[in-house]
């Protein structure tokens, strides 16, 4: 099984973007939010007997059962930063009952390197909390 | 006075099963850490699985060092070699024990149960906080580089005696079958 997950309406064009500001795609999504929510289609996409499950390289036929299986819409959006995101290992692995990862090595190494990101947040919040604590 | 040269096999016993699960897992630790590849997660496991292993026998070895005669030093050693010798002993120990419990203290403030060999969890040390889990997690790194440290100083001076000064401190802890003596 495949997922994605498709804007309702398409954000703006690469080219209007303010290519000189470094936040440029961050700006363009929380404009977008502060105006109205963002809608997403998660839409599943099942296998069939023959297709590659583990080579996220490789798409699968057109025809393929799709099932659409709800609408994500972003209603609000907060600074990075101390927000709840902070503190959330994003590893694809992480699963809830029920759901099993396919042997595809990307997951594996996306798995390593959010377990760094998250060893690098850590120490950035400690080393933060540390020397806040100093200037109280 | 103490006149045993050599360590009881139960503290042998001890010392080599150790010496090779911890030098194993020095080694897969700083690999993994820095690893994208598929093993890693299996990598992981094992690393846990292990790290309550070492902590169970270095229980089990410390309440046998205290029943047992730990052979003495040589007599004409520098005053500053047997405090050394004591000092890098008692830093090794430490460490064996600081290792799994920075570890498991790490995986509780991540919200992480300690799988043991996939047939129970450990149960949370402390609750979640991702700034006590860089505090662990530092602290985790850290301790393993000292421990490497601390062990190129045992196997040195234990070389030292061995090749070098060729007393009984090295063949204190091997198999020999001159040294063998009964539990």
């Amino acid at each position: 099984m495949r997922w994605t997950a498709t804007p309702q309406t398409a954000a703006k064009k690469s080219a209007l973007l303010d290519k000189t500001n470094a936040d440029a795609l961050q700006q363009e999504i929380t404009n977008r939010i502060d105006q109205q929510p963002v809608r997403y289609n998660l839409e599943f996409t099942f296998a069939n007997s023959n297709d590659n499950e583990n080579d996220p390289t490789t798409s699968w036929p057109e025809q393929r059962l799709k099932v659409n299986a709800g609408t994500i819409v972003i209603n609000a959006w907060e600074s990075q930063n101390g927000g709840a995101c902070n503190d959330i290992n994003f590893n694809p692995l992480v699963l809830p009952e029920g759901i099993q990862p396919t042997e595809d090595p990307i997951l594996r190494a996306r798995s390593a390197t959010y377990a760094e990101s998250l060893h690098r947040r850590a120490k950035e919040t400690l080393l933060n909390k540390h020397s806040s604590g100093e200037m109280q | 006075m103490n006149k045993s040269t050599a360590y009881p096999s139960s503290a042998k016993f001890f010392h080599w099963l150790m010496a090779i699960i911890i030098i194993c897992m020095l080694f897969l630790g700083v690999s993994m850490v820095e690893s994208l590849a598929t093993w890693q997660i299996t990598a992981l496991a094992l690393h846990k699985s292990l790290g309550v292993l070492v902590l169970v026998l270095v229980v089990l070895r410390l309440i046998n060092r205290v029943f047992i005669t730990a052979p003495a030093l040589p007599t004409d050693l520098p005053h500053w070699q047997t405090f050394a010798g004591h000092l890098t002993h008692l830093g090794l120990y430490t460490a064996m024990i600081a290792m799994p419990l920075s570890g498991w203290l790490m995986q509780s403030a991540d919200g992480r149960l300690v799988s043991v060999f996939g047939l129970f969890n450990l149960p949370k040390l402390i609750d979640s906080d991702l700034a006590l889990y860089g505090l662990f997690r530092e602290m985790h790194g850290f301790i393993a580089w000292g421990f490497v440290l601390i062990i190129l100083m045992h196997v040195g001076a234990a070389l030292y005696h061995g090749l070098i000064r060729k007393d009984h401190v090295l063949k204190s802890m091997l198999f020999s079958g001159k040294n063998r003596k009964p539990f």
